[in-house]
């Protein structure tokens, strides 16, 4: 539109329209300068977090937590539909937890497959009639419930039927016996320790945190056995290597960032954990939104801020759950629309957060934010895509004589992009780096090499993909299409 | 403008340079580096063992070898055997405590407390908890009140391995400053035994001569928050909890005076304690409890009547199964199994569903 408007016309206008882009290009600049400067910030709160974390391995005593008094109960929830393939494998990994006080409860959401047939002949269950209370309104109607007769009887089946995933939470929620409820996904495999330390905060603080939750990285690449990951690689595929540096820059430090500022609003459905009694003040999981691990979070915080509970949510950086991640363009499209529009669906829910001092550092920093840096992003990086293509379709213009100059000068579009991708390069390697100086997971040059390859190739196509994929998720938010659930048709991880 | 943008892109360049090579260096130095210092920390670690499980003139050698290191020779030592300290006994143990005290490992603790890092400081508790001297109490109590976190808890763990009763007012009066110090405290308790005693029935009698209400008890309420509105209800609960871990049978009498007289918090921590004790006295005084309002002081008694394993306990466990609470109905009926002929002779005969629950559950232990 503006090469037309610009072709043929006399220079003034054409220059006119090189002075709006140019401005154009330095408002897309501050914008990523904002944005990546947030998130180290947030880096440097996830360093203080993480470092104190380090300091007090000598002294934290974790091994003698296992024998302390007091250590609170969890009934782990895993909710389950059509997950006869590897369901006993996640089952008895989960039941193998290293934890003083726990049960599994398996909610089989109406599966069509034999995935009840399985768990019942694997762990020799009978049926039992476990009272399952309706304290949170739930919508499939429980039709069964069976207990295992081996080991320590601490896995319980749930069969109900159809109603989605936060139905099958919530009936896990009513069935469950322990005061802590975890919620993981039934593919989520979660190290051994990994309960012991995310309820750690629980007992430390129990007047005050409400909900912990863990770190989620990425499983493809790495050697599982037994349901448990005993070979931390890179992953090799293109996809899930940059989903790798994606995790840990948005999902450990970031979250490990705003959990220091006390603005932590999203624990992942694959590892969290939250306090029974206030799961049922709240109500249990929302029935109405996608995202509805995230939502219980904000739901949790308005909650906080309502009723004047000083309480905490709090992210724990040291138990870790892997999950197997999208190796397909297309499953990654549905995934990170469906992503998208959960976000766009909460953020419009509880807009009446927003900038509300009684909701603390959550109304008044993290959901701004939240709304300014994630819902937004990809609006302006998708007009950024189309801001270059227009500039560079001037510059063929110019070639072509159509224009007697180019819209925007050639060297301060090159330091714009670079300016702009270079920082959230350096970005990335700050993850990269923290994560080095931290937790160390992963080994050797090739991994590094790996690594440091997916940060290029974030920027090369992957980042402007999924921009225009949230995008999509933010017009589906918007038309409240019918959501496209699709099946994560998960590869099989590397079992040894 | 321009300039400023590219200077900008220069420094974001070197930036992510600087990264890159810093990522290459840790990942290829550390290897090597941590290669390096386990191949050490083997040698000294197999020395340490045969100079204190070895025999004759093995040990002989290895012991005079290790005695003989200086300096930073001797920190590596001092370090190991430390670590291995809390995990060995008898003459092992002696000897070695031995050893690391003649070379001074308590005053180099001691300074470590007097530092400004506070690292520095919860590694030299950390140390005193492992060398278990009583004389290192005074210096760990004023931890207690360090302004970290980190500190106050190794100090109060580390009071746990000294064993020493003197610490307990002290521990009371910390997690009432600091809730999230409760589990230590708790866990250090158990650890210095019957010697507690005594300090914690003086903390809980100081509260049966006055109104010992400690808030809401964390289940039942709007919110199912606790609320502490006093210290000394505070102190009690907890002194309540530490002697019931202990399982200290002469302080039912005074349990069961503060059950009677108490609320809240206290209430239910006195009931759990007297469950823990498993002492038939208390048996008249829970089932009172569990006639009354609040859930959770009701689910603490039912858990303790079963615990206790009184037969007197059906009748007013089977008026308790009502229905009110699901958490309590849960305990009321657990309470009725463990009490065995009479108590399911009762989960039969009523029509709970948590008594079903119970029966089934039961069936597939013993099945099992």
């Amino acid at each position: 539109m503006i090469l037309l408007l610009a072709d043929g016309l006399p220079g003034g206008l054409s220059h006119a329209a090189g002075d709006v882009l140019t401005v154009l290009g330095w408002l897309f600049l501050v914008y990523s300068l904002v944005i990546n400067t947030s998130f180290l910030a947030l880096t440097l709160l996830a360093v203080l977090d993480f470092r104190s974390y380090i300091r007090r391995l000598d002294f934290a005593g974790y091994d003698e937590s296992f024998g302390e008094p007091l250590t609170p109960g969890v009934s782990i929830l895993m909710p389950a539909y059509n997950e006869s393939a590897g369901i006993v494998e996640s089952v008895a990994a989960m039941s193998a937890m290293r934890y003083p006080d726990f049960e599994v409860v398996v909610i089989d959401d109406g599966s069509t497959d034999d995935t009840v047939a399985r768990l019942v002949e694997a762990f020799d269950m009978v049926e039992v009639p476990i009272v399952v209370s309706r304290r949170i309104p739930t919508q499939g109607a429980v039709q069964a419930t069976y207990l295992s007769r081996q080991g320590s009887h601490n896995v319980l089946l749930v069969c109900k039927a159809n109603g989605g995933k936060a139905d099958a939470l919530n009936v896990g929620i009513n069935a469950a016996r322990k005061p802590l409820v975890c919620m993981v996904d039934a593919d989520s495999i979660l190290d051994p320790d990994s309960l012991l330390h995310v309820s750690r905060p629980f007992a430390d603080d129990p007047e005050r945190v409400v909900a912990s939750g863990g770190v989620v990285r990425v499983a493809n690449g790495c050697t599982i056995s037994r349901g448990r990951v005993v070979d931390v690689r890179m992953p090799r595929r293109r996809l899930p290597r940059i989903q790798v540096v994606e995790y840990l820059r948005a999902f450990m430090i970031g979250r490990a960032g705003w959990s220091r500022l006390g603005g932590l609003l999203i624990i992942s459905g694959a590892f969290g954990v939250f306090r029974r009694d206030v799961l049922f003040e709240l109500g249990g999981l929302a029935h109405d939104c996608i995202g509805e691990d995230a939502e219980l979070v904000v739901r949790l915080h308005r909650w906080l801020g309502e009723s004047d509970v000083p309480g905490r949510v709090v992210f724990v950086s040291e138990p870790v759950a892997w999950t197997e991640v999208p190796q397909s363009r297309a499953v990654l499209r549905r995934q990170r629309r469906r992503w998208h529009r959960g976000l766009a669906e909460i953020l419009a829910k509880h807009r009446g957060m927003l900038l509300r001092p009684r909701y603390g550092v959550v109304g008044m920093l993290a959901l701004p934010w939240f709304v300014l840096f994630e819902l937004l992003a990809p609006v302006v990086e998708v007009l950024g895509v189309a801001y270059l293509a227009v500039v560079l379709l001037g510059y063929a213009a110019q070639a072509a004589g159509w224009l007697s100059a180019p819209l925007v000068d050639p060297a301060l579009l090159g330091g714009l992009l670079a300016a702009s991708l270079l920082y959230t390069a350096v970005l990335t390697l700050s993850a990269l780096l923290v994560e080095e100086l931290s937790f160390r997971r992963y080994h050797g040059a090739s991994d590094l090499g790996r690594a440091l390859w997916a940060v290029v190739e974030e920027n090369l196509g992957y980042r402007q993909l999924t921009a225009w994929w949230r995008l999509g998720g933010v017009w589906e938010a918007v038309r409240r299409a019918r959501p496209e659930w699709g099946d994560m048709q998960r590869q099989g991880l590397g079992k040894s | 403008m321009s300039h400023l943008l590219w200077l900008l892109v220069g420094v974001l360049g070197a930036g992510a340079a600087v990264q890159v090579v810093a990522l290459v260096v840790l990942r290829l130095g550390r290897r090597m580096l941590s290669r390096h210092r386990e191949e050490r920390r083997t040698r000294l670690r197999r020395m340490l063992l045969t100079a204190l499980l070895g025999e004759g003139d093995e040990a002989r050698v290895a012991f005079a070898a290790l005695r003989a290191r200086r300096g930073r020779s001797w920190h590596e030592v001092e370090n190991q055997a430390l670590s291995l300290l809390p995990k060995i006994k008898g003459d092992a143990r002696i000897t070695l405590t031995a050893l690391l005290l003649e070379r001074g490992a308590v005053r180099r603790a001691g300074r470590g407390l007097r530092s400004r890092r506070m690292v520095a400081r919860a590694a030299a508790a950390h140390r005193l908890g492992s060398l278990a001297q009583p004389e290192s109490t005074p210096h760990l109590l004023p931890l207690l009140r360090d302004k970290h976190f980190l500190v106050r808890r190794t100090a109060v763990r580390a009071l746990g391995q000294l064993g020493d009763p003197a610490a307990v007012p002290a521990l009371l009066d910390a997690v009432v400053r600091d809730d999230s110090l409760t589990r230590d405290a708790m866990g250090t308790i158990q650890r210095i035994g019957s010697a507690a005693v005594d300090p914690l029935r003086a903390e809980l009698a100081s509260v049966t001569g006055r109104g010992v209400s400690t808030g809401s008890t964390g289940r039942g309420g709007s919110t199912g928050r606790g609320v502490s509105t006093g210290s000394t209800g505070r102190r009690a609960a907890l002194a309540a909890t530490g002697l019931g871990l202990l399982t200290d049978v002469g302080s039912v009498p005074l349990l069961v005076r503060v059950l009677e007289r108490s609320r809240g918090r206290l209430r239910v921590a006195t009931a759990e304690a007297l469950g823990l004790i498993g002492s038939p006295a208390a048996v008249a005084p829970l089932l009172t409890t569990l006639g009354e309002g609040d859930p959770a002081a009701r689910t603490a008694a039912a858990t303790a009547l079963g615990r206790i394993g009184s037969a007197e306990a059906a009748g007013g466990l089977a008026r308790a199964l009502d229905g009110a609470d699901r958490d309590a109905d849960r305990a009321v009926a657990a309470a009725l199994l463990r009490l065995e002929g009479t108590g399911r002779e009762v989960l039969a005969t009523t029509g709970s569903p948590y008594a079903a629950e119970a029966l089934a559950v039961h069936r597939v232990r013993q099945d099992a």
